[in-house]
């Protein structure tokens, strides 16, 4: 009798019922799209601020401290240490290698241009690189320090002797974009000569005032193969909290399970502590500037895409329960015939809240594609790249859409309840 | 005139007979207004608020001395400050370096402006205090605190390389960036100006400047100086790419939310409509034309319309408050221009919801929807 009396319902009004999912799949919608953006959220807006930089710099332990200045030039290489370059692919063996996008080693000296002392320094520029995994990867300045801007060629990663010469440099030495030119390098084996064919003009920003070669180039004249000064490394990580932040300040006062839970979270101090484990005797240390502020800016979109999801519920709630009162009200009539005819309030509640959730069930199953059809136009159009399916986006949806569906009843329930059979039937 | 009075006492009627009705669809268009007037202050605050965030990422303009000089003046260095707007100087540190001796260890001493570095870079950690400027206290940075074997409350004495003049200084704190300050002694610009011998003198000079990076670049290319004044591209060129992500991610949520809950809004004035059919029934009944039966609801909508979007531009406006203490520290300015057009968006959606449902409830038979069926 009850799936009788359900199935009338659904069939005679069928307009109201039809308004009402397509008002609940309204509300699902808004909540599925916002919910799966917000939680793929974190890595798509820590990705964007990669475009700062290496949030991460490993350095040889060192004994004397390094005399750098701004704007000065002091020669670098005088009592400096090592890192071996074949340790880097290590760096893609840690516990969080996944996170690890990218890493550029670099090596400095000074060198002579017609008697003016410049800085060289050999780098990767789009090095392809295997992994101990069998994987490749493709890294160097290129992909991580995204404001270059070069005009011109990018040199290869071979011993070519290709340079891009910083913009500034380039006026004031007279070189243009093709020239060749000839630097005067000192070597533990004393000063020598090399030639230097300019394939590109680059504009950095900042620091105006080097030329740029391929590692294995500068390794070689220098006699120093196999050796690279720092390594800049960029990092998806998680904003500190309480946790990295007592890690921070002593190590050793974690308990072992506390430990356990820093060392597999990925805080960007886990990830240097990582890193000295597998390259030994480095310093892997946060550049705060970016590191930190990329917490900072990463935890207020979050709070922010939460409280735009919050919204985005209340609303979706809204509709949903002002369109179950309003159709309670409209069936009053109804209500009050099944009062007439002996029905006590419990069976009449129940049949509402049955025919809530079916609507709420449909509504929310509808409202899950078509919401989840609109992350992706979100993912494409702000991030150009997919949202991943989350499947914990469906039972939320569709408890919300049933929950909301019912509760809306639940505020009608009054109403039922009082209601005076005589009263509404006459008309009143 | 005595229409006119008939019509008055038709609305008031109708929104005062049908009080719980009444109460449904008004707090469905506050409801709905609310979520408007909030999102779209916060939207329209946001761009400013984000770019104040991300100054957190340091200084975005470089003041270097001019190609032929070592040192930038004092003077010069704040006559090309001056050329900023108030607002938008967030601050600006100047820094003089020299090679120092403490104990047997060679390391750089730093002088600059303790007040402006916590503006330009709020991302220094420091261990311990920030010293007084223009006390004989410093700053060690962490590598050279371990070389040193130095902490807070400990005094060094340092010496000048070049002119062999000495310092008795107290540390105050131990400073980690990971940065190059990380090698340093760092005092107080004058103090380091004293010791160093360059009095009035300035190294490099860093500044945080609110503006998108074409702003910036106007700015350092039009003035007037002999300084070299750069913006940092890393850091302008990522926060203008960053804050048109953001913007836009904001701006496709904010529309769906807006776009569905002007949909639910509308959905249930539609069904509040449907149910008063009857009504509509004995009007026409009564000899009401479709006309003025039209131009009643109308006005129902218009004072439901008023009224929802009056109380949901005041419950907005505290929620967009909200969301700006939470999310930026900071309230969200007040905008004159959302209240007339959350008012408006509220009376056209309400009128709508009325009129796609009217037209169908005019077509019916009097006698047929009276009699019940």
């Amino acid at each position: 009798m009850f799936f009788r009396m359900l199935k009338k319902s659904f069939l005679q009004g069928k307009k109201n019922k039809l308004l009402a999912i397509v008002t609940i799949a309204f509300g699902a919608t808004l909540a599925s799209a916002v919910l799966s953006v917000s939680l793929d959220i974190g890595d798509k807006v820590n990705k964007e601020l990669k475009s700062y930089g290496a949030n991460l710099i490993v350095k040889p332990k060192m004994e004397a401290l390094p005399l750098d200045m701004p704007g000065t030039n002091i020669d670098p290489l005088a009592d400096q240490r090592y890192i071996s370059e074949d340790e880097l692919p290590n760096i893609k063996m840690i516990f969080w290698r996944h996170n690890i996008l990218g890493f550029v080693p670099s090596l400095s000296t000074s060198v002579s241009i017609e008697e003016q002392d410049v800085k060289l320094m050999g780098t990767w520029f789009n090095k392809k690189m295997v992994i101990p995994t069998g994987e490749t990867l493709r890294t160097g300045v290129k992909s991580i320090k995204t404001w270059w801007d070069v005009n011109g060629n990018w040199p290869g990663d071979n011993n070519e002797p290709e340079a891009l010469i910083q913009q500034k440099l380039a006026q004031s030495l007279n070189i243009a974009n093709g020239d060749k030119f000839t630097v005067t390098l000192t070597t533990e084996q004393g000063r020598k000569t090399s030639q230097l064919k300019v394939v590109g003009i680059v504009s950095t920003g900042s620091n105006e005032g080097s030329i740029f070669v391929p590692l294995n180039w500068l390794q070689e004249q220098l006699g120093k193969d196999n050796q690279v000064q720092q390594v800049e490394v960029s990092a998806l990580t998680t904003p500190e909290n309480a946790l990295a932040r007592k890690a921070a300040i002593d190590l050793e006062s974690l308990s072992s399970d506390e430990f356990e839970t820093w060392y597999c979270t990925a805080y960007v101090d886990s990830i240097a502590y990582q890193i000295e484990e597998v390259i030994p005797g480095v310093e892997a240390k946060q550049l705060r500037q970016v590191a930190q502020s990329e917490g900072k800016v990463l935890s207020k979109i979050q709070l922010l895409m939460a409280l735009l999801t919050v919204v985005a519920l209340l609303s979706s709630i809204l509709g949903i329960s002002n369109l179950m009162t309003a159709s309670v009200l409209e069936r009053s009539k109804e209500i009050g015939l099944y009062k007439a005819l002996g029905a006590s309030n419990l069976p009449v509640i129940y049949l509402f809240m049955a025919e809530a959730l079916l609507i709420g069930l449909a509504g929310g199953i509808v409202g899950y594609g078509i919401g989840f059809g609109f992350a992706q136009i979100i993912g494409k159009s702000v991030f150009s790249s997919t949202i991943a399916f989350k499947p914990l986006v469906i039972p939320m949806v569709l408890m919300l859409s049933t929950g909301v569906g019912i509760l809306g009843t639940i505020s009608a329930m009054g109403t039922i309840v009082k209601l005076q059979p005589a009263e509404v039937l006459h008309g009143r | 005139m005595l229409k006119f009075r008939m019509y008055l006492r038709l609305l008031k009627g109708a929104v005062t007979k049908r009080k719980s009705r009444m109460i449904i669809s008004l707090l469905a268009i506050a409801l709905g207004s609310a979520v408007i007037s909030a999102l779209v202050s916060v939207y329209f605050d946001m761009g400013v608020k984000m770019r104040k965030e991300l100054r957190t990422y340091g200084a975005n303009v470089v003041v270097a001395p001019s190609p032929k000089k070592d040192f930038i003046s004092a003077k010069e260095l704040e006559s090309v400050m001056d050329t900023l707007p108030k607002d938008n100087l967030i601050g600006y540190a100047p820094y003089i370096y020299g090679v120092v001796r403490t104990g047997d260890s060679r390391l750089v001493a730093a002088g600059t402006d303790f007040t402006q570095v916590k503006k330009v870079s709020p991302y220094w950690h420091v261990e311990g205090q920030w010293p007084d400027s223009d006390t004989k206290s410093i700053l060690v940075g962490i590598a050279a605190a371990r070389q040193l074997g130095v902490g807070p409350g400990d005094s060094i004495i340092i010496m000048s390389e070049e002119n062999k003049q000495w310092l008795k200084a107290e540390v105050t704190g131990v400073v980690e960036t990971g940065g190059t300050e990380d090698n340093q002694i760092i005092m107080s610009l004058n103090i380091a100006q004293q010791l160093l011998d360059k009095k009035g003198k300035i190294n490099i000079a860093y500044a945080s400047v609110l503006g998108d990076i074409g702003t910036v670049e106007r700015w350092t290319t039009n003035l007037d100086s002999d300084l070299r004044v750069e913006p940092v591209k890393k850091i302008s060129q990522a926060e203008g790419k960053i804050l048109e992500r953001i913007r836009s991610l904001v701006y496709l949520v904010v529309i769906i939310i807006l776009g569905s809950t002007l949909l639910c809004v509308t959905t249930t004035a539609m069904a509040m409509i449907m149910e008063r059919r009857q009504e509509i029934a004995l009007k026409k009944a009564l000899g009401a034309d479709n006309k003025s039966v039209i131009y009643e609801f109308l006005g129902e909508s218009t004072v439901l319309g008023l009224l929802g979007g009056a109380a949901g531009w005041i419950i907005g406006y505290g929620l967009a408050q909200g969301i700006g203490l939470s999310v930026f520290n900071s309230l969200v300015s007040f905008r004159w221009q959302v209240i007339p057009a959350v008012l408006a968006t509220a009376v056209l959606l309400s009128c709508i919801a009325c009129l796609i449902p009217i037209n169908k409830a005019l077509a019916v038979d009097p006698a047929v929807t009276l009699k019940g069926e």
